[in-house]
């Protein structure tokens, strides 16, 4: 039996989807009904490695969980899934990762 | 030879049905946890190009359009947040504690518990840390 290319997968989608029921809303609230952000401060966050982080995690996770989640649910529509499928859901995800990774890097330390 | 004819269901609109409803409201949510992603994307990419750029960014997001957007956005990711805990009893091992398995009602509500913990944690942290 071939070994499944699942488990990584799954465990990226786990953690997204948690990572989005903890800040998700949280985040969506702040940036637009919170108290109007400080770009300067916003982009002190970014600069610290810490802030870096999360903010990387937040993008790379949710695009993962989507990616996951919605490639098993058009799976259930009795949608026909073939290599297009896969790349659209898991290769923007990967591309929305490195996307931001190379802009956090740029942002500066 | 002909195929056989075997009785083959109807599947057509099955997830307007019963319980179906509900779990196709549940995975939907990911396409709310995806876009606000890549909406959050666009912003790290604004605060690479600088302060002025990122400033730009955050007077777009308070747009009308793009407050209807976070709103609707707003509301799938708590949707995700209430059904991603209703469902973790189902997706975890059994939790034990003192020889007794954890009823499910507890992880669930503890889960919806954590979870607006975190929303106002993060609320809360942000606009203090962040805003002026």
């Amino acid at each position: 039996m071939k070994p499944s290319r699942e488990p990584p997968y799954w465990l990226l989608f786990g953690a997204g989807g948690m990572l989005a029921a903890l800040v998700g809303p949280g985040l969506a609230w702040l940036i637009a009904f919170g108290p109007p952000l400080d770009s300067a401060r916003v982009h002190a966050f970014a600069r610290h490695p810490l802030g870096k982080a999360f903010l990387f995690a937040v993008v790379a996770l949710f695009l993962w969980h989507a990616a996951h989640r919605l490639y098993h649910t058009i799976h259930d529509f009795g949608w026909k899934r073939g290599e297009a499928e896969w790349l659209l859901c898991y290769g923007v995800a990967a591309m929305a990762s490195a996307a931001a990774a190379l802009a956090l890097v740029a942002i500066g330390f | 030879m002909s195929a056989p004819r075997t009785y083959t269901r109807d599947m057509a609109g099955w997830w307007r049905r019963g319980p179906f409803a509900g779990y196709l409201a549940r995975e939907i949510t990911c396409l709310a946890v995806g876009a606000y992603g890549l909406l959050l994307l666009t912003g790290v990419l604004r605060l690479a190009d600088g302060v002025d750029a990122f400033a730009r960014w955050l007077g777009v997001m308070r747009s009308t359009p793009a407050l209807v957007l976070q709103a609707v956005l707003l509301a799938g990711l708590a949707w995700h947040a209430i059904t991603w805990f209703l469902i973790l009893p189902r997706t975890i091992p059994p939790v034990i504690v003192a020889g007794r398995r954890v009823p499910s009602w507890a992880i669930q509500a503890a889960g919806i518990g954590v979870a607006l913990a975190g929303a106002i944690a993060v609320v809360v942290a942000g606009s203090k840390a962040l805003a002026p």
